[in-house]
């Protein structure tokens, strides 16, 4: 598992700021992640390994002998990316990269998270609630409900044609630069996951729920190539 | 006279005789809240830009370096028992962080008890009680989902609305809301504007909100206020702003929004363009000079004042030096030139 991680798969954590140890330099941290999976070499061999890295994310070279809260956290979170892609990983996780990142650094950083992954060709999945973001940057959405998938799809086609009621109202109530004043929040709470609704667990939310919905659980099927949903009301070929 | 005005604030951090250096974390910021014109202002920037400063100066938690907060006229300095006990009960604050303001140990209850018990603000029991409850059901709580409850068995949502139906128990005619929906997702953010929203205009509370967001600024907010490295850099009608901003950061700021479109690319710095690589010569200069692309020599080694593009705009940048000078201090009159209510523009 330990050989796994981090070689194969790696993660880029939310709080940037909270993962990298304050008393330690970022060049520590490389040279931690790096021995600890078998990479003995020497100490110029590792500057150079560090600063190809540190490069590869938009960063000085000089950013290796800092302490972390020398950085700001654009530069932290890069940093983490950095040290996620150090061991060429094929999977890249990110929860929530930037959501603790103003609009400028948020940009910056999932534009070296795209830079980083078309040259290393890892395959990134990234975690987040915000739909712009997520819509400006990925290539398949899955949308999730307490806890399951109630719709997969191509970007695209999930957002000028949300099938699921649930992607529906998420895409209504997000704030747009088109019309002022109209907030669509949606109705009522997310449901207690320790005592889920029975049944569809959207359907005490739902505008187009049916009895079938509450005693049913709707099973994820691909109802048109390439897109999956749950939901009782959507037929074969997508039409609800 | 102003319910709560910021007279010219300063705030530097820093720079004592053991530090290295100073930060000055907000220039020269003026602004206004009236009674009898409640405003909605919203205050946009990037980490760092001294956006929590202001909001920490106006509640009176931090003391300006120079410059004053005054509420009705005295400084907040100089208030006196009475006064202060208006002031704390009149302007109230919504905070970034709905985990940290409650105490794990009460009832959520506590936190309405509080400010009846303090300013007296019921007889009994009975009105204490339906004065809760009124304040939940205006900011759509379900009283029996809340009341009697421990903190963490609310949702971040339900908490944040709490914070703000405890600000409205209190009746206040300022509200001052320090990022209130960072921390929650799309759906209920839209529900915790919309109760600042109806605060507002049912209510005639003045709101300051403060946020990183451009795009629920420009949902809810009249007028807005852009913020860099605590300097203003533009300041007008939301509409206008966010629609034809005029500063470069500000360009930098709207065109950095993605936006759920595929159709709409997320352009970021690259639309933009390059930096004119221009670097500060002396002490002042405009703080965007380093990364603007339209930067002029001038910038180097002038901060550009606010310059006035339209009765309820203005901007500080010297690619509109042909425009006439705002001072500062007017910069409440800018954002009083409202469309329609419109007070004599200054010079």
């Amino acid at each position: 598992m330990r050989n796994y991680r981090l070689a194969q798969i790696a993660l880029v954590a939310q709080g940037a700021m909270n993962s990298l140890n304050p008393v330690k330099r970022v060049r520590d941290h490389f040279l931690l992640a790096l021995r600890d999976h078998g990479v003995q070499l020497g100490e110029q061999e590792y500057d150079r390994i560090i600063a190809t890295l540190l490069k590869r994310v938009g960063l000085r070279p000089e950013v290796a002998h800092l302490y972390p809260h020398e950085l700001s956290g654009g530069m932290k979170q890069r940093v983490c990316i950095a040290l996620a892609i150090s061991l060429e990983p094929k999977v890249l996780v990110a929860d929530e990269p930037t959501s603790a990142l103003d609009v400028v650094v948020q940009w910056q950083v999932m534009e070296t998270l795209r830079a980083v992954q078309r040259e290393i060709g890892a395959a990134v999945i990234l975690i987040g609630h915000d739909m712009g973001l997520i819509a400006q940057t990925v290539d398949r959405i899955a949308v999730m409900y307490a806890g399951r998938l109630v719709e997969v799809g191509p970007t695209r086609e999930i957002l000028t044609e949300p099938l699921h009621p649930y992607t529906r109202a998420l895409i209504a109530s997000l704030p747009s630069l088109d019309g002022r004043g109209e907030l669509r929040g949606i109705a009522g709470l997310p449901p207690s996951l320790l005592n889920p609704p029975a049944g569809c667990a959207f359907h005490p939310r739902c505008p187009v729920a049916i009895d079938r919905c509450r005693m049913e659980r709707p099973l994820l099927r691909e109802v048109r190539p390439r897109r999956w949903v749950a939901c009782h009301l959507v037929e074969n070929g997508g039409t609800t | 006279m102003s319910l709560l005005e910021a007279r010219r604030v300063r705030k530097v951090f820093g720079g004592g005789l053991w530090h290295r250096s100073q930060v000055v974390a907000l220039e020269d910021f003026s602004i206004a809240f009236d009674e009898a014109s409640p405003s909605f202002i919203a205050v946009v920037g990037e980490s760092g830009s001294g956006k929590t400063t202001l909001a920490r100066l106006l509640l009176g938690l931090l003391q300006p370096t120079s410059g004053d907060v005054c509420y009705r006229g005295t400084s907040l300095r100089l208030l006196h028992r009475q006064g202060r006990r208006r002031f704390l009960q009149e302007v109230q604050a919504v905070f970034q962080d709905p985990y940290e303001v409650y105490n794990p140990f009460y009832k959520v209850d506590h936190v309405l008890e509080l400010p009846i018990r303090n300013f007296r603000l019921a007889g009994d029991r009975r009105t204490a009680r339906a004065l809760m409850e009124q304040a939940l059901v205006e900011v759509g709580l379900r009283v029996e989902e809340t009341l009697g409850r421990y903190p963490h068995q609310l949702s971040g949502g339900q908490r944040q609305r709490l914070m703000i139906a405890r600000a409205l128990l209190l009746r206040p005619k300022v509200l001052i809301a320090d990022e209130p929906v960072s921390m929650v997702d799309a759906s209920l953010r839209a529900t915790i504007l919309g109760s600042l929203l109806s605060l507002h205009r049912e209510h005639g509370v003045s709101v300051l909100y403060i946020t990183h967001d451009l795009t629920t600024a420009y949902q809810v907010s009249h007028d807005i206020v852009v913020l860099y490295r605590g300097v203003v850099v533009e300041a007008g009608r939301v509409e206008s702003v966010v629609r034809e901003p005029a500063h470069p950061y500000t360009r930098l700021l709207v065109g950095s929004i993605p936006l759920p479109r595929p159709d709409r690319p997320w352009l970021g710095e690259r639309a933009l363009g390059q930096p004119a690589g221009l670097r500060p010569v002396g002490p002042r200069f405009c703080k965007f000079v380093d990364r603007c692309p339209y930067a002029l020599p001038i910038c180097q080694e002038e901060s550009p004042p606010l310059f006035q593009l339209s009765p309820d705009r203005a901007v500080a940048c010297f690619l509109y030096r042909e425009q006439p000078v705002v001072t500062n201090d007017d910069l409440t009159v800018v954002l009083r030139n409202r469309a329609g209510t419109g007070a004599e523009a200054p010079n």
